[in-house]
């Protein structure tokens, strides 16, 4: 039997090109500029950076829930959705199906910083931002959601910092 | 690295200690600290890094239960040791200071 293609193997094949791409350009970039002061192309660097960082998760997004241009990925067979979620298969299981803890925009908001999220760590912190959300009293969600948010891009150097350290410390892969 | 004990953490880790052989999950230590979760959650993630605190997903049916399952959390023999002595000596924050960034849900 021919294994199962997870769709988001695509999305992630094709951030992997676009970053490659954008890495060669960036290097070239700060070549070109290293003649300046370090102060103003280390600026314009981290800058550009951002842009597309940001560019590269709007775009892999599409047709994913939660990301841009969601409509119409319902599937006909009277699920609720399609099977594609920013929690994998593994993580639904594990903390159950998930209630919209807020609205709509709210939700969405939370899902893609998820995403600028190292994978796992992203995934436990929705994961676990869904569980306390679709038990916390309703007047008190707003600002539950708003206190996620607001800690979100600490907590996301916090994460990517421990990850880098954690791939540091595994050293480079060897093949096979 | 070793773990700087803010007033916030000191909150969590206070919770935490107050019956260290139970566990307690995110919405729990949020209204027995008064932080908000957002603010909470990180305090938690440094504290497991740190090994002070460890925690697992709820084993439960979501369906049957009708929630999500909860992530529960509990100190270490190791962390409830350490978090024992370093509150000690930890210069402590008078009742007012900590009812005040309870109810403003401060940030760490």
């Amino acid at each position: 039997m021919m294994p199962a293609v997870d769709p988001r193997d695509d999305a992630r094949k094709r951030r992997g090109q676009i970053i490659g791409i954008v890495s060669a350009v960036t290097v070239v970039a700060a070549a070109a500029l290293s003649g300046t002061r370090f102060r103003d192309w280390a600026t314009w660097l981290l800058g550009t950076e951002v842009i597309v960082v940001t560019a590269i998760v709007v775009v892999t997004d599409r047709g994913r829930p939660g990301g841009v241009r969601v409509r119409n990925t319902r599937p006909r067979d009277g699920r609720k959705n399609g099977g594609n979620s920013a929690i994998s298969a593994h993580d639904q299981r594990e903390a159950g199906p998930v209630t919209p803890p807020a609205s709509r925009r709210q939700r969405r908001l939370l899902i893609t910083v998820s995403r600028i999220m190292p994978t796992r760590s992203g995934q436990r912190w929705l994961a676990e931002a869904d569980s306390l959300l679709s038990e916390i009293a309703p007047a008190r969600r707003g600002a539950a959601v708003r206190s996620y948010l607001r800690s979100a891009p600490r907590l996301t150097v916090m994460m990517w910092a421990h990850e880098l350290l954690r791939l540091a410390r595994l050293g480079p892969r060897r093949p096979g | 690295m070793s773990l700087r004990l803010t007033v916030q953490v000191q909150l969590v880790v206070q919770a935490l200690l107050r019956d260290p052989a139970s566990e307690m999950y995110g919405l729990e230590l949020s209204e027995e600290t008064g932080l908000q979760p957002g603010t909470a959650y990180p305090i938690l993630l440094r504290l497991e890094q740190e090994g002070w605190v460890t925690s697992r997903w709820e084993d439960i049916d979501p369906r049957a239960e009708k929630r999500p399952a909860r992530r529960y959390y509990r100190l270490t023999a190791n962390g409830a040791v350490q978090a024992s002595a370093r509150l000690a000596g930890a210069s402590r924050p008078n009742g007012a200071a900590l009812r005040r960034l309870a109810e403003g849900g401060g940030v760490a």
